[in-house]
């Protein structure tokens, strides 16, 4: 990689637009196993179920009620700044509070160890008062911990997502000559034990949600030697998987790596004490052995497989104002019937194109054979809602009827159907006929449905004088290619950091889809030779950039620069929108749980769960 | 050449095998396009976090030093953390959790193999072209045909029903002892066999009832295939040594045919079979990432699976280095026990 294009912190942020590259873990980031990219049994990563005695398959004996759930990843660590795993974060959210939170994954942040702030006139400095909270270890959580944990964050070299706080949220901090963070120049300041104040270098709309990542989970203050003068109170790797202490409503019991972990109820937690005594996950990857071990209730809640899983047997009741369909599931194969939620989470499932190499006739005849309507009732059996517009819909700008009138009056390539004769007439206009056709590498994660999709749509190009060729990588071979612009079409995903139109858009700002600078966000490469609309939208990117404020007026001035975007992508066809995943979970009666919000099964916390058996 | 000089020659001259393997799987994981740096930040990629992270991995030093250093900590058995898998947890910390449950597997398909396999394999070659080796012949290339992979999904979807189908009358989850129908057994037991067998014999049986009959599906699944393989091989060995002129000389003297069975026929139709038992058995060990994951046990395959797609350096290297000694370890002891079973082998050239 040419190192001209080595980007300072600063400047980084300024390319990417102020909040640019904050990341996963909520229930987001592929992590290890790369499910985000493709998932297509619409969980997520948690699932669930029942019987005490599954305590026992582990070796680990849990007293008292037993909430029994499934992962469908393995998870990596325990320490909140080294996650970036889904699997991880579901466990880290039970044990670690942070100083806000989503309410059962709801898109709207709530104090959590926060029990009041209050913001400056400039929005730059957030001063927070703490709730009289404990840690697991019975010590009592101070602000003088959250300037240590945001250390961590910023410098220990267990943190991967340093840039959360440097860069995203932008806390003001001293760099070196190299222009890299100089560790202990944090400006975050604790005058009393129950006081924080947080400076940032500029105003960010999404300072609160970003508070709300179990990265800036609390921990004691000096717990662990990685950072500054501390020694540690114990072993790295003793925090890491033995032994986290958090102040969550759940304390840590085990984790047996690979096979399962639990958590357990935390007596004195400062907000509404746990109703089950235990919580217990048992990791299952493979998608028929996690719906065998919930058929045979082995799990209290858990997801299904999309090949198990029939649209006809779900029984909708209720849709709620967030748009979560409430419900039931059933028969299932044991006979039972389950309880049934179903929520559009924030999130988008896209065809790429690397437009240096795919013309702009093929990236419009690709839009105009796609039908999402038809892609998301066969291949994904409904689990989903078809996407014409980048943005979720119910974060677009105006909401999701302003979305709909848009795509209504606007979209330029068919809403609902399948348009072969047009994409012949575009691909024949630009020369291409049946002895001159164009080939194309279709490369996508390992996933069965996203071949079912791939392999339809390379039938209804082959009409139209595209040769397409499929290809699947695995997760991290994939974005390596990308990354090193390698790719022609690609399938992946997006989900949400923080519920806002910018961080799904950051993926079309033209200046971070060169594959040729380093550490490109998505594998485009729109430039101006390649893309009619590559000046509207990098221009549209940058009024987002210079608007970062929580006020209506600089909100005003982003939504109009989000739907220019959204235009401008439809006009190039950078990116293909397929659909908006929805995730679904399932429960026996035994398990009484408010439904997840559209962040996601992840972000929810399990204090609320109630058991009747 | 004695068979000591024999056996040493063996030994030294697997030295250069460790080296070359170690080496390829280096190159392979370096300089392939795998990333671990891509697998650990996901899609949500950041240029500054993953610079960090190389770094802090050492990936950002010369390829020559990496290979060095690799080199250097595997010979001392000191590969130090998994990089992706579970950062902050070293290799050989993981492999003390996925191994057991790995062996355990692996012990009973390859017993599963020796013990119906084998015996059945000599009983059709002693009693060829009966009805009963009919039976015996299909059987096995029945069991030889059947893919794992579908036996599996097969058997986890029938066990899981058994309750259902039978109304209640047999259920394979609470029969003898409770166990799930997937998910890796319990070892715990075997920590310290005879100190917990001493203070409660009991629970300690029970325990070892619950791990058996836990692996026994994926065990069965897993030792099909060598038990047809080896029932045919078995049946072939023997007819080949019944036939021949020692076995009908020895008749001819007299020899009753218990002894003429086990002295005669028996050892040396052992002959062809131990070089495809040790290597079915280190396959065995090695993992299935299938049977594994169908049966979510995730084991030693299912890790190395992972580790190798995740791009994770010190836990791959660290199981090849262990499994290609434990392959040149049972070359090696299928050389030696070809020594023993088979006194021609190691005296000339």
């Amino acid at each position: 990689m040419p190192d001209t294009n080595k980007l300072s912190r600063r400047r980084f942020l300024k390319a990417t637009g102020g909040a640019a590259t904050a990341a996963a873990l909520a229930g987001c980031t592929g992590g290890g196993d790369g499910e985000e990219t493709t998932t297509d049994d619409g969980t997520g990563g948690d699932d669930t179920t029942e019987q005490q005695t599954t305590a026992e398959d582990s070796g680990q004996e849990l007293s008292g009620s037993v909430f029994n759930r499934i992962l469908s990843g393995t998870i990596t660590t325990m320490d909140p700044v080294s996650a970036t795993d889904t699997s991880s974060g579901i466990v880290i959210q039970q044990v670690f509070d942070c100083l806000m939170s989503y309410p059962d994954g709801l898109p709207t942040v709530e104090n959590e160890l926060a029990a009041d702030y209050t913001v400056s006139d400039d929005f730059t400095t957030y001063t927070f008062q703490l709730e009289d909270a404990t840690y697991h270890d019975g010590s009592k959580v101070k602000a003088s911990d959250f300037a240590y944990a945001w250390e961590r964050l910023a410098s220990s070299e267990n943190s991967r997502r340093a840039y959360f706080i440097l860069d995203s949220i932008g806390v003001k901090h001293e760099t070196d000559s190299e222009d890299s963070y100089k560790p202990g120049t944090l400006s975050i300041e604790a005058p009393s034990e129950t006081e924080l104040v947080v400076t940032l270098d500029e105003p960010f709309h999404s300072t609160l949600e970003m508070l709300a990542y179990t990265s800036f989970a609390a921990v004691p203050e000096g717990i662990v030697g990685d950072v500054g003068d501390y020694d540690g109170e114990m072993e790295y790797t003793e925090f890491a998987s033995k032994n986290p202490i958090g102040s969550g409503p759940f304390e840590f019991n085990f984790w047996e790596k690979g096979t399962a972990a639990a958590v357990t109820k935390y007596d004195d937690y400062y907000g509404e004490v746990a109703k089950v005594d235990n919580v217990r996950w048992q990791v299952i990857e493979d998608d028929t052995a996690r719906y065998n071990y919930a058929m045979n209730e082995n799990a209290d809640y858990f997801g299904l497989p999309t090949a198990q899983y029939d649209p006809g047997k779900v029984q909708v009741e209720s849709t709620d104002e967030f748009g979560r369909e409430i419900g039931t599931y059933g028969p299932l194969r044991n006979g039972k019937t389950a309880n049934y939620v179903g929520v559009p989470t924030l999130s988008i499932f896209y065809v790429g194109f690397n437009m240096n190499k795919v013309p702009k006739p093929v990236r419009q005849a690709f839009a105009y054979v796609l039908n999402q309507d038809q892609m998301v009732e066969e291949v994904f059996k409904g689990r989903g809602s078809p996407a014409y517009v980048f943005t979720p819909p119910t974060i677009y700008p105006g909401g999701a009827q302003a979305a709909n009138d848009k795509i209504e009056s606007d979209y330029p390539y068919g809403v609902a159907e399948t348009n072969i004769q047009k994409a012949k007439e575009v691909m024949e206009e630009a020369g291409y006929g049946p002895d001159n056709k164009f080939e194309v590498q279709w490369t996508q994660y390992n996933s069965d449905t996203w071949e079912e999709m791939a392999k339809i749509l390379r039938d209804q190009l082959a009409s139209a004088h595209v040769n397409m060729k499929i290809q699947k990588a695995d997760f991290s071979t994939l974005l390596e290619r990308g990354r090193n612009g390698q790719l022609e079409a690609y399938t992946l995903g997006w989900i949400a950091d923080w519920p806002a139109p910018d961080n799904f858009l950051q993926l079309l700002n033209p200046p971070q889809t060169d594959t040729s600078k380093q550490g490109p966000i998505s594998y485009v490469n729109w430039t101006a030779d390649n893309g009619d609309a590559y000046q509207k939208a990098t221009d549209a990117y940058q009024e987002v950039v210079n608007n970062p404020a929580p006020t209506d007026d600089a909100q005003q001035t982003r939504n109009d620069a989000y739907v220019a975007i959204e235009e401008a992508n439809w006009e190039d066809v950078a990116m293909l929108n397929i659909y908006n995943r929805k995730d679904e979970t399932f429960w026996y009666d035994s398990v009484d749980i408010e439904p997840f919000g559209g962040m996601g099964p992840s972000r929810q916390k399990l204090n609320k769960v109630q058991l009747n058996r | 050449m004695s068979r000591w000089q024999y056996f040493m020659r063996r030994v030294l001259m697997s030295i250069p095998v460790v080296i070359f393997g170690t080496t390829i799987t280096f190159a392979l994981i370096r300089l392939g396009p795998l990333d671990p740096v891509s697998a650990i930040l996901g899609t949500q990629y950041n240029p500054e976090a993953a610079e960090q992270i190389r770094t802090n991995l050492g990936l950002n030093q010369p390829l020559w030093s990496q290979y060095f250093d690799f080199m250097y900590r595997l010979f001392t058995f000191n590969l130090g953390q998994s990089w992706v898998i579970a950062p902050g947890t070293t290799a050989y910390e993981l492999i003390q959790v996925y191994a057991p449950r790995t062996i355990w597997l692996g012990f009973w398909s390859v017993l599963i193999a020796l013990f119906v396999g084998i015996p059945l394999g000599f009983y059709a070659g002693l009693n060829p072209n009966t009805p009963s080796d009919y039976f015996a012949s299909f059987g096995g290339i029945v069991w030889r045909a059947m893919p794992n992979f579908w036996l599996a999904i097969m058997l986890v979807t029938a066990l899981s029903q058994t309750g259902q189908w039978t109304n209640g009358f047999f259920t394979w989850q609470s029969w003898i002892v409770k166990t799930n129908v997937v998910t890796p057994p319990t070892l715990g037991f075997f920590v310290s066999p005879l100190e917990s067998f001493m203070q409660n014999p009991g629970e300690w049986l029970n325990e070892l009832v619950r791990a058996t009959k836990q692996i026994a599906p994926a065990a069965l699944v897993l030792g099909s295939a060598s038990m047809g393989n080896e029932m045919r091989i078995g049946r072939t060995a023997v007819l080949e040594t019944i036939n021949s002129n020692y076995v009908e000389t020895a008749r001819a003297k007299g020899v009753s045919g218990r002894t003429l069975v086990w002295k005669h026929i028996f050892r040396n139709a052992l002959i062809p079979l131990v070089p495809i038992i040790t290597g079915e058995a280190f396959l065995l060990l090695g993992g299935s990432v299938f049977v594994e994951t169908v049966f979510a046990i995730n084991g030693l395959g299912w890790l190395f699976f992972n580790a190798a797609i995740n791009g994770d350096l010190p836990l791959i290297g660290t199981l090849m280095y262990i499994f290609i000694l434990i392959l040149v370890g049972t070359n090696i002891l299928q050389d030696f026990l070809y020594t023993i079973i088979d006194p021609r082998v190691g005296y000339e050239g």
